[in-house]
């Protein structure tokens, strides 16, 4: 029974319940609008380049022009050829942002960048392939003059062979190189259940609420009542978390590999760790009610950020400075179950992933039931 | 005076809850300012990765392999174990693994080559370029011994290829200090002022806004105005100890270096007019938001969507064409604008001035829009009250 006023009490504390959805689905739904088109931006687009010739063109500077206008990725041209024959003329155009960069053909082919992006690094490629290809004729019909024709055909592309590379696909189904956030949102949402966890532990305080203090000193034990209130919190929070996970599903069509099952699993053990976790902070915490709050953002907000939620290549950098971090970290091992679930496909790591979340989960209830267990108040 | 310190009062109360959110933007700096801005990218630099090899053949092509992308890359030989294959790509050891079948060097002598693997995590856009770098590799093998090389000939004349590379420079109106520590900071200096600026105004907000406390202040002999005025006086002294403390983190990570930096008078311009839009989105915050939980919500949301949106944490480079689109109209994408342009910047001419001042009127013009619609809120509250 008194589970469920407990239920019917937290439903009604709707900022909180609506904070606790709000964020995680309007989080979610940016990441989806800003990372989904990704592969549109990865889809190759011209590349604007700047040639310098002399106004007399030689044969070579025909030939590149010739060369770097054909070449094709795909069915697209590569590059979309701006000439010039002056290198301060060229130089404008690259500061206004009209080409990528500048070729200078009779300075060996001298390259001037004002940057280092994806349009730079293809024309240095193309550029060192072109010089490269030159050399290698050279080499050949030194070596082997009798073969200048069959050299002359390969450099244009007739080879009789091709050595081909074949993708091994990852056993997960999700190849979206941003799902990393949307795990990272959902690792956070489960941690914020420590608010709930630790609202528990006011709500039964002597000396921290005059709720507490009634219930110090009610016939009913203290473990029926922390019991029953983490429970009804903790089916609460599941509730709102599945409806987070069917959004991001369903709506934002999350790629969570081939079954919904360990997805949920992993986010019921998360929540479950999470409340645990601000139970321990209600319970160990001494101060005001304003501090353990601040207790519990800065837990979730810390184990949030080091598992990647603003940048996703910390776990990375943690993971070879100082790797045991990465495997107690509670919002890291939610995204790993996630990643290697859906990314992988190893259930073994997966399962790993939640053991040692249940048993964090498990140790974090352990010391609040410790310290709560026969606590005495010399003065409230 | 009195509600000019009453505001440092409850700023001092409530620090442990401001120091949670400047802690993840400090540890955030540190990090992201060591790894990613420990150099300035004075010239043109391609990314080194980490790729494994399985190499069952144990032949001329996996040595030749090894050499040529040995320079460039940082490669390690593993055994041919998809569970140790499947971990290191987990915990991204390597972003790339090659493996070469026995008998392939005998089989490009053959009638047809025969198949390598590879393996990826997805994401990685370094190792889509050494991909093409690799295919060109093996283009080249196949080429040469077209041409009638052997073998040996042909692997040799690789290596020797190699040194073969134009010369890269970087023009001379770029600013050789471009993308280095100073810049990294004032980079992500937005999330700082969005999340602290919220927090601590809607902190201070609430209590001053508390029933009984309102209840006195009417009462009290102090007008409106010179409360407000009290108010707004912490408000922009606190944000000018916020921009000062930015100043003082990029000095510390650039060593020394900020205070001498001829654009940081630029850095200091564009990030005062982002924290006035930071502070009003804080105003906004505290006048809307009752409770702690709420103001948490408020503070994570508007922090995370503005820096996402606006290219803090993931460059704008990564969006797509309808993204940028929308983002144009985040002032944050501005400030992100601005910042970079500041940090490339060599010299100040007109497009530079126009660019710089067009984008930071429109952060404060933002700022100034989310205070009126914020005194319209609290006015219609007031009347329905």
């Amino acid at each position: 029974m008194s589970g469920i006023y407990k239920i019917l009490s937290e439903l009604r504390s709707w900022p909180t319940l609506f904070w606790s959805l709000a964020f995680p689905i309007l989080l979610s739904t940016i990441f989806k609008f800003m990372f989904g088109g990704i592969a549109d931006a990865t889809t190759f687009s011209e590349s604007q380049v700047g040639v310098i010739v002399s106004a007399e063109k030689s044969e070579l500077e025909k030939e590149f022009l010739t060369v770097t206008k054909e070449v094709k990725l795909g069915d697209a041209s590569m590059f979309v050829v701006q000439e010039y024959t002056d290198m301060a003329d060229a130089t404008a155009a690259l500061k206004a942002g009209k080409i990528s960069g500048i070729i200078d053909v009779n300075q060996d082919f001298a390259i001037t960048f004002k940057g280092n992006g994806v349009a730079e690094s293809l024309i240095k490629v193309y550029v060192e392939q072109y010089l490269q290809n030159m050399k290698l004729v050279e080499d050949a019909i030194k070596l082997h003059p009798e073969n200048i024709e069959k050299i002359i055909g390969a450099v244009s592309g007739n080879i009789s062979k091709s050595v081909t590379v074949k993708a091994i696909e990852l056993k997960g189904a999700d190849k979206n190189p941003f799902s990393q956030y949307m795990y990272s949102v959902i690792g956070m949402t489960c941690l914020i259940a420590s608010n709930m966890g630790c609202y528990i532990t006011i709500m039964i305080q002597a000396d921290a609420s005059a709720l507490g203090a009634r219930r110090s000193v009610s016939p009913t034990g203290k473990a029926k009542i922390v019991f029953t209130d983490f429970l009804a919190s903790y089916l609460l929070y599941d509730v709102l978390s599945m409806m987070v996970l069917l959004y991001m599903r369903f709506v934002l069509q999350t790629d969570f590999g081939k079954n919904m099952w360990p997805v949920v699993l992993a986010t019921l053990i998360g929540n479950f760790c999470g409340m645990a976790a601000g139970l321990m902070i209600g319970v160990c915490a001494r101060g005001s009610v304003r501090k353990k709050d601040g207790l519990c953002v800065a837990f979730f907000m810390g184990s949030s950020f080091f598992a990647g939620l603003q940048w996703g290549d910390i776990v990375r950098i943690i993971e070879k400075k100082a790797p045991l971090f990465n495997r107690i970290n509670p919002a890291t091992l939610i995204v790993n179950s996630f990643k290697s679930w859906a990314v992988f496909g190893d259930i073994t790591n997966f399962f790993i992933n939640i053991v040692t979340l249940l048993v964090i989960g498990l140790i974090f209830l352990l010391i609040a039931v410790l310290k709560l267990r026969r606590t005495k108040y010399a003065s409230i | 005076m009195q509600v000019f310190k009453l505001f440092f009062k409850l700023l001092r109360s409530n620090f442990k809850i401001i120091m949670v959110y400047l802690g993840v933007f400090l540890g955030m700096v540190t990090i992201l300012v060591n790894v990613q801005y420990s150099k300035a990218q004075s010239g043109y630099s391609q990314d080194r990765l980490d790729i494994a090899v399985v190499d069952d053949d144990n032949a001329a092509y996996s040595a030749a392999f090894m050499e040529f992308f040995g320079t460039k890359h940082n490669l390690v030989k593993i055994e041919n174990d998809e569970k140790e294959i499947a971990e290191g790509l987990y915990w991204r050891e390597y972003a790339y693994v090659v493996v070469i079948p026995k008998g392939f060097t005998e089989s490009l002598t053959g009638e047809k080559p025969m198949e390598l693997s590879k393996m990826e995590v997805p994401g990685s856009f370094s190792a889509g370029y050494f991909e093409a770098d690799f295919n060109m590799f093996n283009q080249k093998i196949l080429t040469l011994l077209e041409c009638g090389m052997t073998l040996e000939e042909t692997f040799q004349e690789v290596q020797n290829l190699k040194s073969v590379t134009p010369k890269v420079e970087m023009a001379s109106f770029v600013n050789e200090s471009q993308g280095d520590s100073t810049t990294g900071v004032f980079n992500h200096v937005p999330y700082f002022f969005i999340s602290v600026g919220i927090a601590a105004i809607s902190l201070v907000l609430h209590a001053i806004n508390q029933q009984e406390v309102k209840d006195r202040t009417e009462c009290s002999p102090e007008t409106i105005i010179k409360r407000n005025l009290g108010l707004i006086s912490g408000v922009i002294v606190m944000g000018i100890a916020m921009l000062a403390f930015s100043a003082l983190l990029a000095n510390v990570f650039s060593k020394g270096q900020a205070f001498t930096d001829k654009r940081l008078p630029f850095f200091l311009i564009n990030a005062f007019c982002v924290m006035v839009f930071s502070l009003s989105l804080g105003y906004f915050a505290g006048m809307v938001t009752k409770s702690e939980a709420a103001m948490n919500g408020m503070v994570n949301i508007f922090s995370l969507t503005l820096c996402f949106m606006g290219g803090i944490f993931v460059p704008p480079s990564v969006f797509g064409d309808n993204v940028k689109k929308v983002c144009q109209y985040i002032p944050t994408y501005w400030y992100t604008t601005n910042n970079d342009m500041i940090g490339k910047m060599a010299e100040v001419d007109n497009e530079f001035v126009t660019t710089l001042t067009k984008n930071c009127v429109g952060l404060i013009l933002s700022g100034i829009a989310i205070f009126v619609i914020t005194l319209v809120f609290v006015s219609a509250k007031r009347k329905r009250a």
